[in-house]
């Protein structure tokens, strides 16, 4: 009975961890196609700015689909999680809910019921109109300015290696958490002292970087739930730091965006219109074969 | 979707139509009601099997979609046809000849995209 406590426990241990580090790992729309063909998807996990040449991006129900189910208009941000190549398209999916002003937003995860029990088993249901999941043309969007473009841009100038993070900073002193060193925003702060009672262990960095400005930065890897931020070095406690400059080519808004579908059953995204006319196909197919060769009407070669 | 599916399905069906008839030419059959009845199983079947592999994409869903086709075709060939002597051999062959022109053109299709 001991023992089977002790299983029990550990088992329990083992899945929150497995479960707590998926959720720290990737994040998944609730999009049926992708639920059901991640074989042929490529994870992006980035936030990308919508750039049609029009002014606006159409949005399709799945990536082969050629009638949009929505539009966006250009300059909104969208986390794209996946792609997939179709059609000599590549394809994004992205995941939205309206705003009570109407604007179109990503969506975390809000308004929706769902479960996942693999590629075949699973249902989503978006308990409030104008959430969901579409898919876009990626040559439609522009990558937005993150960590993996800094890394990207100056990772040949990365130091590697582990550097444990102990400021000679008074107990309680929060430090600023940057994206990448001259991020527009800071992401939060650390609590030094704080975070080490939970678990004693300080930050360790595993990149050093020294900016233009000679200021130097240390990227944390991970820490309690923070993935992949910088800290000042020089000036932690700062969060007025030199923004780095980063130029989009982006074209403007349309005033003239078309109007979103309405969802019924018989529109673009919808199956339904398909299945109705195939049964009428098959159930007059049938009729026709039974009168044309029935015993009785048998047709003449 | 509607637009895609339907596209789908209506040039699955030309070119099974066409791959199906030309099968039973090779095979001999001149009868006029029994390449109608040919024609007609293939309407009744090929729908149906390519709108559900579309609605419900897994790959292993394709053989027991192949298998109820030519399991019903083989049924009406059995019942209608005249001049088919083996119906079950006929709708197996036929269906095995158009799956794998379909399969081919297919592949030439994605490997030119």
């Amino acid at each position: 009975m001991k023992r089977l406590i002790i299983l029990s426990i550990i088992a329990l241990l083992c899945f929150s961890v497995l479960t707590t580090a998926h959720a720290d790992v990737l994040w998944e729309p609730f999009d049926a196609y992708w639920f059901k063909n991640q074989d042929e998807c490529t994870y992006l996990g980035h936030t990308y700015i919508i750039n049609g040449p029009e002014g606006y991006v159409p949005v399709y129900s799945d990536p082969a689909s050629t009638k949009p189910v929505l539009y966006l208009p250009n300059g909104g941000e969208f986390f794209i999680a996946a792609y997939t190549e179709t059609g000599g398209r590549k394809m994004g999916v992205i995941q939205y809910k309206t705003t009570a002003t109407g604007e179109i937003v990503h969506n975390w995860g809000e308004n929706v019921d769902a479960t996942y029990g693999g590629p075949d088993d699973f249902s989503i249901t978006w308990t409030r109109k104008g959430s969901g999941t579409g898919w876009l043309d990626m040559n439609m969007v522009v990558k937005k300015y993150d960590n993996s473009s800094f890394e990207e841009e100056f990772g040949d100038q990365f130091i590697e290696g582990e550097f444990p993070y102990e400021p000679d900073l008074e107990a309680g002193t929060e430090v600023y958490l940057w994206a990448y060193p001259g991020a527009p925003a800071t992401q939060g702060t650390l609590a030094i002292e704080a975070d080490r009672s939970q678990g004693g262990n300080a930050p360790v960095f595993s990149m050093l970087y020294t900016d233009e400005n000679g200021l130097e930065w240390g990227q944390i890897g991970y820490y309690y739930g923070r993935r992949n931020v910088w800290i000042c070095i020089s000036d932690p406690t700062n969060d007025s730091l030199p923004v780095r400059e980063i130029a989009y080519d982006l074209v403007p808004a349309s005033d003239n965006i078309p109007e979103s579908s309405s969802g019924g059953i018989f529109d673009a995204g919808s199956p339904y219109l398909a299945v109705v006319l195939v049964a009428l196909t098959v159930i007059i197919t049938a009729v026709l074969i039974a009168f044309l060769y029935g015993k009785k009407r048998g047709i003449s070669a | 979707m509607t637009d895609m599916l339907l596209s789908a399905l209506g040039i699955s069906l030309a070119l099974t139509l066409v791959f199906e008839l030309a099968f039973s030419l090779i095979c001999g059959i001149r009868g006029r009601c029994d390449l109608l009845l040919v024609l007609l199983v293939n309407v009744l079947t090929n729908p149906a099997a390519v709108l559900i592999y579309h609605l419900y994409p897994p790959a292993w869903i394709k053989l027991p979609l192949e298998l109820a086709a030519i399991s019903v075709e083989a049924l009406y060939y059995s019942r209608y046809a005249r001049g088919i002597r083996h119906p079950v051999l006929f709708s197996i062959g036929v269906n095995c000849f158009s799956f794998t022109l379909g399969a081919v053109i297919n592949f030439i299709i994605r490997s030119a995209l």
